[in-house]
């Protein structure tokens, strides 16, 4: 049976045998063109505007009739008698009744949106042996050159699409081992992924590899640093923050399905009345104990020093983890306190679903109720308040 | 093959104390003796070689601190497009390069689109025009953005699922590749240089460094749009270069440089950005982009334990500052670092630190930091009407203060940072001692030191050279005149005569 396979560079062979060498650069591109419009007709004046772009009509006509020609002597009939070309007297097409295969054809035909098996997944992704016709250009077709081009833009977002595909199925059949490699392999693809970087250390952290886990989070921080001199998102800072930490935790976390599945806190708070801020102040102070502070502590280092007007503790912290600098706070007006409270939950709440829980509610004091009526009215679906 | 010389008829300033030798004697690679009026005489019958320096000034060899050394080499061997003003310039540069070197690949370097008359970059059916032949690759000035021809695009592994890729209407890649996907590119393009041609490149610009009087080096090489093969490559070649190159590996992977055995570590670690790309950061907004303080790169928490570990692991660590909210940044880290520790004497350093204030200076002569600089800065954008006052308004008189930091007690070591300025040591004498602030202006002594002997205390090298002192190496720079009585205006016209390096002479124009 004939075999074309584009991906890497490009081979043609014919029951195992290589008929490449039959052919020259011209007819390959030819036979490329036929494939990638296998499922309709090219009119003979397309192809020569693709292939002969510079050569006057006759001289391209005659060209693509040799060529055509030369194809048909090539490419031999299949089992069944039918030829690979059909060719009339103004286009030609790819027969759809010869048999034959190619990878090309085969990604193009999977459908990314469709239920697949990890088997199938697996031989799609092994079809992947190098670029969409590596290696290949032709001078002066321009048309034809940008065809290998968006192509291969197209090959390598299919490469992804099916990637990804084969590790969420992997995930849901608890087959981690397997969805690490090629989430190793994603990487190398896309090395600044930081979706596919915290699936990695989920997967060390959830089959017990703290050790790896770690290792590889300096590894991704440190490309990220040195390629691109940025630190890895707060996501991922947690998560290896979380493991750093919690040495004996690690296989109690439940597998993380998303990464925007955010860790659950709840806290309680106090209400005292007649001391402004006291419930905002006790906010602050429980989040500091159980959630990370060195997070909470990468808030802006102006909104923290306001917030600390209220609560030194918040202070303390800074001074402890951050900066060791001395500074004079000073008397914060209101409005500051308030926007500060506010981002300092804002911050928390884009890596935790908080739960504050207030205790004698009815004991609040008059600048907290306040506070907590803009929360109630415009806290994200990340802070529930109850009472 | 060495032999013993004999340098006469010089003003030699030994950069140690004040004292003017006549005459020096070299023996091997060492200085054997150095004096005044004929005592010269005794050494003529040993001597292999005499030089007559015909009054000129003797000095010890320059040392530049901050150095680009195997991008510089790769891209003097590369299509300088930085005076292109149109499409049709770089078309022309282009067609030029590919009919030189028929089916060389072509790389370009220096294209900056607002020197365009389209002010935008050309896309790849520009370049086709003029090449299809070949690939041609082209780099941006900052090497932010890549432009590539049709043929480029098809033969170099373009990661087209990245950040970064443009695409035109038919959403086929126009060829201009910015941000992530520039980064993977460019890492890829430049790994797939062989270290053969690394080190011919290299060894072909050390030829125009020597005539520069360079006997020294120190080479920041990997890291961020550099590649990290350079730095393996001159990890590897240092000791088969004609000159000194003392390697600053600019990576934040403390093990890896620890397992090279690499006494220090950073070089362009990036705090911030430049003025010219708005991204240095500053305590106050840009004078031309208003809402704009340039930003940081790491929070100080990310940099108080970067620079806590490398003050525990003892390394020297150089952190690349230029704004002066980076400035603080780095020294609240250092401050923290050295609280943590007490770990005081590693001449950790500042690269750039343009825009200090007292403040700054003062803390960081109390840590013992070093700041290496780069005078030509001030040359080629300082001053009214250019660059720095376009970027920071008023405050271009506060950049690159030499004279205070000097006062201050804090030293300075002058770098090129080649090639994004010439690697010319007497332009960073001449720039230093004519700031375009008069109040910033050094003497003449004082900007020689910052290339010699306040170089070699850079790199705790001031035992064996910076200073013309029997024993020492005998890394020397011969000038044309006295630089002492030159006219400061003309310093930059002072040209080098001859370059000895551990003895040997490099470059000799003395007839």
């Amino acid at each position: 049976m004939l075999s074309i396979n584009m991906f890497g560079q490009m081979s043609i062979s014919y029951n195992g045998a290589s008929i490449a060498a039959k052919l020259s650069k011209k007819l390959m591109a030819l036979i490329c063109l036929l494939v990638l419009n296998a499922h309709r007709e090219m009119s003979r004046e397309k192809i020569t505007a693709y292939l002969w772009p510079d050569s006057d009509e006759e001289s391209a006509r005659y060209n693509l009739r040799y060529n055509l020609w030369v194809l048909k002597k090539v490419i031999p009939l299949d089992t069944n008698g039918q030829s690979f070309v059909l060719i009339t007297k103004d286009s030609c097409r790819i027969n759809k009744r010869y048999r034959f295969q190619c990878d090309k054809l085969r990604i193009d035909e999977f459908d990314v949106q469709g239920k697949s098996a990890v088997e199938e997944l697996i031989q799609l992704k092994e079809l992947f042996k190098g670029e969409f016709l590596e290696g290949f250009y032709l001078k002066n077709c321009d048309e034809f050159n940008e065809i290998i081009l968006f192509e291969r833009v197209v090959c390598q977002t299919r490469q992804i699409e099916i990637m990804k595909k084969l590790i969420n199925l992997y995930e849901e059949a608890h087959r981690y081992e397997e969805e690490l490699q090629v989430l190793h392999e994603m990487m190398a693809l896309e090395p600044y992924n930081e979706n596919f970087a915290y699936r990695i250390l989920n997967i060390y952290k959830n089959t017990g590899n703290r050790a790896a886990a770690i290792n590889y989070y300096k590894k991704f921080e440190g490309k990220l640093r040195r390629d691109l001199n940025i630190a890895p998102n707060n996501e991922l800072k947690l998560l290896c923050r979380t493991l750093a930490e919690d040495p004996g935790g690690a296989r109690e976390e439940p597998v993380c399905r998303s990464k925007t599945e955010k860790k659950k806190l709840t806290i309680e708070s106090r209400c005292m009345k007649d001391v402004d801020y006291f419930w905002a102040a006790d906010v602050v102070g429980a989040l500091l104990r159980k959630a990370d502070q060195k997070y909470l502590l990468e808030l802006d280092p102006h909104y923290i020093l306001d917030l600390s007007y209220i609560q030194n503790e918040l202070l303390l912290s800074y001074e402890k983890i951050v900066s060791r600098e001395h500074r004079d706070v000073g008397e914060v007006p209101a409005v500051r306190i308030v926007n500060a409270f506010l981002e300092f939950l804002n911050h928390a709440s884009a890596v935790y679903q908080i739960h504050i829980h207030v205790l004698n509610r009815s004991d609040m004091d008059t600048p907290s109720i306040t506070i907590l009526k803009h929360l109630k009215a415009c806290a994200s679906g990340s802070i529930a308040i109850s009472w | 093959m060495k032999r013993n010389l004999l340098i006469i008829n010089a003003r030699c300033l030994s950069m140690a104390d004040d004292t003017i030798y006549h005459w020096l004697a070299i023996r091997d690679q060492n200085i054997s003796a150095m004096g005044q009026g004929d005592g010269y005489k005794k050494y003529l019958k040993q001597a292999g070689a005499v030089i007559d320096a015909r009054g000129g000034t003797v000095l010890p060899g320059f040392i530049d601190s901050h150095f680009h050394l195997v991008q510089a080499a790769l891209n003097s061997r590369s299509l300088d497009l930085s005076k292109a003003r149109s499409f049709r310039d770089i078309g022309t540069l282009v067609s030029a390069a590919a009919k030189a070197s028929p089916k060389k690949n072509i790389r370009g370097i220096g294209l900056d689109a607002q020197n365009l008359k389209e002010g935008r970059f050309p896309d790849r059916t520009v370049i086709d025009q003029y090449c299809k032949d070949v690939p041609v690759f082209i780099n941006s000035v900052e090497y932010q953005t890549s432009v590539l021809n049709t043929y480029a695009l098809l033969y170099y592994k373009i990661p087209f699922t990245l950040d970064g890729i443009e695409f035109d209407e038919n959403q086929v890649p126009t060829g201009i590749i910015t941000h992530y996907a520039n980064v993977l590119l460019r890492e890829n393009v430049l790994r797939s240089i062989p270290n053969a041609v690394r080190m011919e490149a290299v060894n072909e610009f050390l030829e125009s460094v020597v005539k520069k009087g360079i006997t020294t080096v120190n080479a920041m090489e990997g890291g961020r749009l550099y590649c990290d093969k350079d730095a393996e490559f001159v990890y590897e070649a240092t000791d088969k270069l004609a000159i000194d190159v003392t390697l600053f590996y600019s990576t934040m992977d403390i093990n890896k440089v620890k397992e090279m055995q690499l006494k220090r570590i950073g070089g362009c670690l990036y705090v911030d950005g430049t003025f010219g790309a708005r991204t240095a950061a500053l305590s106050f907004e840009y004078n031309d982009c208003t809402g704009n303080m340039g930003g940081l790169n790491f929070t100080q928490e990310e940099l108080n334990q970067f620079v806590l570990e490398c003050y525990v692991k003892k390394l020297q660590l150089a952190l690349y500052t230029i704004g002066d909210r980076a400035i603080e940044q780095a020294l609240v880290a250092h401050e923290y670092a050295l609280d943590k520790t007490g770990n005081t004497g590693l001449r950790h350093r500042l690269e750039h630190v343009e825009l200090p204030t007292l403040d700054q200076i003062r803390r960081a002569k109390k840590l013992g930091l070093v700041f290496s600089m780069s005078p030509t800065y001030e040359y080629i954008w300082g001053g009214p009407g250019k660059l720095y006052h376009e970027r920071l308004g008023e405050n271009y008189k506060r950049t690159n203060p030499f004279d205070q930091i000097i006062g201050e007690g804090v030293v300075i070591c002058g770098g090129s940072d080649c090639d994004v300025t010439p690697a010319d040591p007497l332009l960073g004498i001449h720039a230093a001692v004519n700031h375009p602030v008069e109040a910033h202006r050094v003497p003449v002594y004082e900007a020689l030191k910052m290339f010699t002997c306040n170089g070699a205390y850079g790199i705790f090298e001031e035992d064996k050279k910076g200073t013309l002192e029997v024993g020492k190496l005998a890394d020397i720079v011969i000038l044309d005149s006295d630089i002492l009585a030159t006219a400061k205006e003309k310093i930059k016209d002072i040209k080098v005569m001859a370059t000895i390096k551990s003895g040997r002479i490099l470059h000799n124009k003395i007839t």
